[in-house]
C-alpha cells in the first residue's frame, strides 16, 4: 500500500473524503462545514466536490441536527454530524441517549442508525473551562453507542472510514492536541476494526492502557521507564471506549501483572477507573494499579494554572516507579 | 364521498376505536400488559383519514399516542397487541411496549420523549427529497410537545431546506393534566409556524368526511411542492392520559372541556350517517370483523412466548457494516514515536 506522511486532521479529512467518494449516501454537515475555517481544515473542498446536498453548513441547532441525523440514517443514508466544539453537542443529549442509543434495542435489532458524530475536544490555547473538557466517559456508559477515540493519523483515517460504514451509531472523540501529529498513512481507503483494541508496543513488566492523546504520554512514560529503570512496558491503545475490548487488556495484564491507565479526563466514574476495576476483579496484580487523570476540577484559562493542571509524562513515570516494589 | 369509501373510512375509524376499547377492557384485572399505554380514544379521526393517502415508503413518525397512526400506516393489529403483552411476536419483540411502538418494515416509528420524532422527520424527509423523490414524512406531535425548544429548531430547518414534511399537531389542550392556558400566553400556533415561512392549516372539524378531503389536499400539496405544511388538529382525548382508568373520575380536571366536546364524536358521526344510508348490514359486518380481529389478536398475544433473555442482551449493539468493508486492516505497530503534540496557536 502506498503511503504518505500526513497530519491527524488531514487524515480525518481524507477519511471523510474517501467515504464520500465510495458511497453517494454519505452526507456531512454541521455548523462551520464548508465555510471559512472548515472545522480545522477538515472539510475544506468537500462541498465544492460533492455538492450542497451532501456537504452543508447549518444553523446552531445541535438537538435538531442530531435528530436530523437519526432520520437520515433511518432513511438509508450515512450521515456524519460535526461539532467543532464538543461542548455544544451537550444540547443533543436527548437525541443521543433517548433515541439513537436505544434504537437498535427497542426495534429488536431490526432497525439500525448508522450515524457518526465527530466531537472535537481537548486542550488548546487557553481554551479554558468551557472548551477543553472531554466527557467521553458519559457516552461510554450507554449501551448501543460505539465511542471511538483515535490516537494517531493512521488510526484516525481507518476508524473514521469504519465508523461511517458501520451500521451502528458512532461518536468519534477527536483531541485538538493530536491535530498536528504526523504519520505515514495509506493513500487508499482502509478500514480499522473499531471493536478491537490493540497492543501498540509489546513489553513484559507493565501494561499501560490509554486512548487518544494519552497514548503519547504512554509512549513517553515507556521510554523513561525503560531507560532509567529497565521496566519493559506494553502499551494498549483502547481505540474504542465503548464497547471495551476487555480480552486484549486481560491478556496483557495476565503477563505483566502490573497496570497503569492514563486518561485525559476527570477521575470520577471514569474510563480509567472502570478499566482498573475490570482488571483487578479478575487478576491479582503485583503492585497497586496506577490511575492517571486530570484533577477533579474544571480547567483553568490562565496559562500558568493550565500548565500545572495537565499531567506530565515525567510525573507519571515517577508515580509508577514509586509504586513499584 | 361515495358509499364504498365511507364504509372503508368507517372500517378504519372503528378499528382504531375498538382496538382501544378492547385493550382497555383487557388491561385489568389480568394485568398482563405491563407497559404504560397512551390510548387515543376521541383522537381517531385524522389518523383514520390519513391512512388513505399514505404510501408504504412514506415515513410516519408519531408521538406517544401512536396507536391510531400505527394502524393508519397499515401495520397489523396482532403485532401491536402482542407488543403490549411483551411477546416475541410483537412488532418490537416486546422490547418497546406501547411507548416506543414501531414497525420498521412499514416505515412506522414512534417514541415517547416529547418532540424527538417531530425532529427526526427532518432527516427522513431530507433523504426522501434528495434520494427518493416522491415520498414524504408525516410526523405527529401534541400541543405539549410543541413547548420543547427543539421544535423551533426543527421548523426552521424544515423551512430552510424545504422538506416534504406533514407536521401534525394534535391539540387536545392538555399536557398530561395541565391546561394550555397555564402553560403559555401565546397558544396561537398559526403565528408561530408562519413566522418560519411554513404553510399553516387548521382542522377544527369533527365531520370525518371534511377531515378526509382536507388532508387529501394537504398530502397532495406536500408531494407536489416538496415543502412542509403544519396542520393543527383540534381534538379531544376522551380517555385518560395514560392507562385504562379514568383520570377524569380521579381528578375531574376538565369537566367543561368534555361537556363542550359532547356530540363531536367522529366515529359515531360516520356510523350514524351510514345507518341513515341503509348500510346497517355492512356496518354490523365491519364491527364484527374488527371485534374478531381484536379477539384473535388478544388470544394470540396471551398464548405467545417471550423473547429469549440472552438474545435480548445482544440487540443493543449489532456489529454489522456496509458491504464496502471487505476486511479490516491491521493496526500499525511500527509507529512507535515520536508522535508530536500539536503546538497550539492563539485564536
Amino acid at each position: 500500500m502506498k503511503t504518505k506522511k500526513i497530519s491527524f486532521n488531514t487524515a480525518i479529512k481524507d477519511g471523510m473524503s474517501d467515504a464520500m467518494k465510495l458511497d453517494k449516501k454519505v452526507i456531512i454537515y454541521g455548523l462551520g462545514v464548508g465555510t471559512s475555517g472548515n472545522i480545522y481544515g477538515t472539510t475544506s473542498g468537500l462541498m465544492e466536490k460533492y455538492g450542497k446536498n451532501r456537504v452543508f453548513d447549518t444553523p446552531a441547532s445541535e438537538s435538531a441536527l442530531t435528530a436530523m441525523g437519526t432520520g437520515l440514517a433511518l432513511a438509508g443514508t450515512r450521515p456524519l454530524l460535526i461539532h467543532q466544539r464538543f461542548d455544544f453537542m451537550i444540547y443533543s443529549l436527548d437525541q443521543i441517549v433517548n433515541w439513537i442509543s436505544l434504537w437498535s434495542y427497542k426495534s429488536a435489532g431490526k432497525s439500525q442508525i448508522p450515524i457518526t458524530i465527530r466531537a472535537v475536544v481537548g486542550k488548546g490555547w487557553g481554551q479554558g473551562p468551557q472548551h477543553s473538557k472531554s466527557l467521553h466517559s458519559w457516552f461510554a456508559n450507554i449501551p448501543g453507542l460505539s465511542v471511538v477515540y483515535p490516537s494517531s493519523p493512521y488510526e484516525a483515517k481507518g476508524l473514521m472510514l469504519s465508523s461511517i460504514f458501520s451500521n451502528y451509531p458512532s461518536i468519534i472523540f477527536e483531541s485538538r492536541t493530536l491535530h498536528a501529529s504526523e504519520e505515514e498513512v495509506p493513500i487508499e481507503p482502509y478500514f480499522l476494526d473499531p471493536t478491537k483494541s490493540f497492543v501498540r508496543k509489546s513489553g513484559k513488566d507493565l501494561t499501560i492502557v490509554g486512548f487518544g492523546p494519552s497514548i503519547i504520554n504512554a509512549l513517553e512514560v515507556s521510554e523513561i521507564l525503560e531507560k532509567t529503570k529497565n521496566i519493559s512496558c506494553e502499551i494498549i491503545d483502547l481505540r474504542t471506549i465503548n464497547p471495551v475490548d476487555e480480552n486484549t487488556i486481560l491478556n496483557s495484564v495476565s503477563k505483566t501483572k502490573n497496570l497503569c491507565v492514563i486518561e485525559h479526563g476527570w477521575p470520577n466514574s471514569s474510563v480509567s477507573g472502570d478499566i482498573i476495576s475490570k482488571v483487578t476483579t479478575k487478576i491479582n496484580l503485583n503492585n497497586k494499579p496506577v490511575q492517571i487523570c486530570w484533577p477533579n476540577s474544571h480547567i483553568p484559562t490562565a496559562s500558568d494554572l493550565e500548565e500545572k493542571f495537565y499531567f506530565k509524562s515525567e510525573d507519571i513515570a515517577k508515580k509508577v516507579i514509586d509504586n513499584f516494589k | 364521498m361515495k358509499i364504498q369509501q365511507e364504509l372503508k373510512l368507517y372500517e378504519m375509524l372503528h378499528l382504531i376505536r375498538h382496538s382501544q376499547e378492547a385493550l382497555i377492557e383487557n388491561y385489568h384485572p389480568e394485568d398482563k400488559m405491563r407497559c404504560p399505554i397512551h390510548f387515543c380514544l376521541g383522537q381517531e379521526a385524522l389518523a383514520a383519514c390519513l391512512s388513505f393517502f399514505l404510501k408504504k415508503e412514506d415515513f410516519v413518525l408519531s408521538h406517544h399516542r401512536s396507536h391510531g397512526y400505527y394502524l393508519s400506516k397499515k401495520c397489523p393489529v396482532d403485532k401491536m397487541v402482542s407488543e403490549f403483552y411483551g411477546k416475541e411476536f410483537g412488532s418490537n419483540a416486546g422490547l418497546a411496549g406501547s411507548q416506543e411502538l414501531s414497525l420498521s418494515e412499514n416505515n412506522f416509528f414512534s417514541g415517547t420523549i416529547l418532540s424527538g420524532m417531530f425532529s427526526i422527520a427532518l432527516g427522513t424527509a431530507f433523504a426522501q427529497k434528495n434520494y427518493q423523490k416522491k415520498n414524504i414524512t408525516v410526523t405527529i406531535i401534541g400541543d405539549g410537545g410543541m413547548e420543547e425548544g427543539i421544535c423551533y429548531e426543527t421548523l426552521n430547518l424544515a423551512s430552510l431546506k424545504s422538506l416534504p414534511i406533514l407536521f401534525i399537531c394534535e391539540n387536545n389542550n392538555y399536557s398530561v393534566h395541565t391546561n394550555i392556558g397555564v402553560r403559555t400566553l401565546t397558544s396561537n400556533f398559526k403565528k408561530k409556524v408562519e413566522s418560519f415561512n411554513i404553510n399553516y392549516q387548521k382542522i377544527s372539524d369533527h365531520n370525518p368526511e371534511n377531515i378526509y378531503s382536507k388532508i387529501e389536499k394537504i398530502v397532495k400539496q406536500i408531494r407536489k411542492n416538496k415543502k412542509p405544511i403544519f396542520v393543527e388538529f383540534d381534538t379531544m382525548r376522551t380517555c385518560s392520559h395514560v392507562g385504562p382508568e379514568s383520570d377524569d373520575k380521579e381528578f375531574n380536571y376538565r369537566k367543561k372541556d368534555l361537556a363542550k366536546w359532547k356530540g363531536k364524536d367522529s366515529v359515531e358521526w360516520m356510523r350514524k350517517k351510514l345507518l341513515k344510508s341503509n348500510q346497517a348490514k355492512k356496518v354490523t359486518m365491519i364491527e364484527k370483523n374488527n371485534k374478531n380481529l381484536l379477539n384473535e389478536s388478544i388470544k394470540k398475544a396471551k398464548g405467545g412466548d417471550f423473547l429469549n433473555y440472552e438474545k435480548s442482551l445482544k440487540l443493543n449493539f449489532i456489529e454489522s457494516y456496509s458491504k464496502l468493508i471487505k476486511k479490516f486492516s491491521e493496526p500499525k505497530k511500527d509507529f512507535i514515536y515520536k508522535q508530536k503534540v500539536t503546538k497550539m496557536n492563539p485564536y
